[in-house]
């Protein structure tokens, strides 16, 4: 299902940018945030340095939650330079990020948000209203302590994006409350009964 | 209603309405001095052919989802260049206006073109500072060579041995470890620069550092004590004995220089003092080997030595 949803963001990326993107969505988890220990870090593959470039949006009404496309500050420098053609970042300013890059950014995480948190929407038969994403730059225990306390699960999809060669891994986490996570589940389970009738 | 488009009217950034088929149906004074186009030239009139950049496949799907999803898209200055003219930098902000049964779509286009200017003159400032740091660095890593190495062979000078010598023989008396100074001499030298010049006196003790540097092991230490003369200092090392090893592979390579067609033999002479039997302090086992030196070097030339 994400892997439609995102294959969808790709294609209007790569139109954009014109470079070929492919993005994945190799695994999926759903944390428990009562029972299931969760670090920010342990979301992406690779070993970070502990500062993340968070691209977030709230939904709200129907379905409450909060999607963030997340990636270490180091990986998104190298996706910044390929969606804006700077071949070469000086190493002196490589983690030092400009308004151009957030805003860079914020369509990026508007692109594939909006796709993702779309999908949700269409499997729960619901219409979702967001805004734009606000990006900010956090080390992974900050961004914890921000997130809301009412929300009860995470949705957790790991993101691969190919650019000509270059693998960027990222992540997107799914806040949800209780009753949109019960709402979902649902949903799943009667797509299964439906599947098996 | 009317005052809502006065108030859009005045508004410093380019405002466009647009219809389900994409049709102008408001554009502010702003869009009217960047475009030169009026709003009468463009009313009713298709936002593709108005502005021709916005003419792409993804702008028509972006606008396509807005219209059904209702909420909002935004495209940055850095991924989409000249979107209204090629000299100023837009960000775009596109939202869907519900009004009743119609649908209509907002475009804000913003001007960024300071924060361009801005940012890319700090980057210019940021890159020059790095390059002049850069350059600082290189200079204090040659300052720092020319205070403890020598010019000449490159090998640690007399500061930088008695910094290195005080700490080994430090750990050498805590450890309990036997510890080897050599005093190294080159035979002849005064005959070399008399003869030959100084010139090719100073290439002998090049050849010689490179000699000794060639006959130790890593954390051996290689320095010129002055003139022609260098010491070793073999720190840790098993037994009296152990510096023979290093010793022979020093006599062992003579090297002939060849100068003009003259060939010049270099040999050196070799003193060795130990810690903790020849002494305790540095300048005492320098002292040592030193005597030990001329003491062979003496025998050397009277035809004792094999």
């Amino acid at each position: 299902m994400f892997n439609v949803s995102v294959g969808r963001a790709s294609s209007l990326l790569s139109e954009i940018i014109d470079r070929r993107i492919i993005l994945n969505v190799p695994d999926v988890k759903l944390l428990d945030i009562k029972t299931d220990e969760f670090h920010l870090e342990e979301c992406l593959p690779e070993k970070s340095d502990g500062i993340f470039m968070i691209s977030s949006i709230c939904f709200e009404h129907e379905l409450q939650g909060k999607a963030s496309l997340i990636f270490s500050a180091k990986k998104i420098r190298k996706f910044i330079d390929l969606c804006i053609k700077n071949d070469e970042t000086e190493e002196c300013y490589e983690l030092d990020f400009s308004d151009i890059d957030f805003d860079v950014v914020k369509e990026m995480g508007n692109i594939v948000l909006n796709s993702v948190v779309g999908e949700v929407g269409n499997l729960l038969n619901l219409k979702l209203n967001y805004t734009l994403p606000q990006v900010q730059i956090y080390n992974g225990a900050d961004f914890y302590e921000e997130v809301d306390s009412h929300y009860s699960h995470i949705l957790i999809l790991n993101i691969t994006f190919l650019i000509e060669g270059t693998r960027i891994e990222g992540a997107i986490l799914v806040h949800l409350t209780l009753n949109s996570f019960n709402d979902i589940i649902e949903k799943i389970k009667k797509i299964k009964d439906e599947l098996y009738e | 209603m009317n005052k809502f488009y006065k108030a859009l009217g005045v508004l410093n950034e380019g405002i466009v309405i647009i219809d389900k088929q994409l049709k102008v149906c408001y554009w502010n004074n702003y869009m009217e001095t960047i475009t030169n186009l009026t709003f009468d030239q463009v009313n009713n009139k298709s936002i593709l052919s108005v502005l021709p950049k916005l003419n792409t496949n993804y702008f028509k799907k972006t606008v396509n989802d807005l219209f059904e999803s209702g909420n909002k898209a935004f495209f940055s200055a850095a991924m989409h260049k000249d979107l209204l003219n090629e000299s100023i930098d837009y960000n775009l902000n596109l939202s869907v206006i519900d009004e009743g049964e119609s649908k209509y779509l907002l475009l804000e286009f913003i001007d960024v073109s300071c924060q361009f200017m801005q940012i890319n003159k700090l980057k210019s400032y940021i890159t020059e500072l790095h390059k002049l740091n850069t350059k600082l660095k290189e200079k204090e890593k040659i300052i720092e060579k020319l205070a403890y190495y020598d010019s000449l062979t490159g090998v640690a000078n007399r500061t930088l041995f008695y910094e290195l010598a005080k700490k080994m023989l430090h750990n050498a008396k805590r450890n309990n470890h036997l510890m080897c100074l050599m005093f190294l001499d080159v035979d002849n030298f005064k005959c070399i620069n008399d003869q030959y010049g100084h010139e090719i006196g100073d290439r002998a003790l090049i050849k010689v550092a490179e000699i000794l540097n060639n006959a130790v092991r890593k954390n051996d230490i290689v320095a010129r004590y002055g003139g022609d003369e260098f010491l070793i200092l073999l720190p840790k090392i098993q037994s009296y004995d152990d510096f023979k090893v290093i010793e022979s592979r020093i006599s062992e390579s003579k090297d002939i220089l060849s100068i003009d067609g003259n060939e010049i033999e270099i040999s050196i002479s070799v003193g060795k003092s130990f810690y903790p039997k020849d002494g305790d302090t540095i300048d005492k086992l320098i002292t040592k080997a030193d005597k030990d030196m001329y003491r062979n070097k003496r025998k050397k030339f009277a035809g004792l030595l094999h």
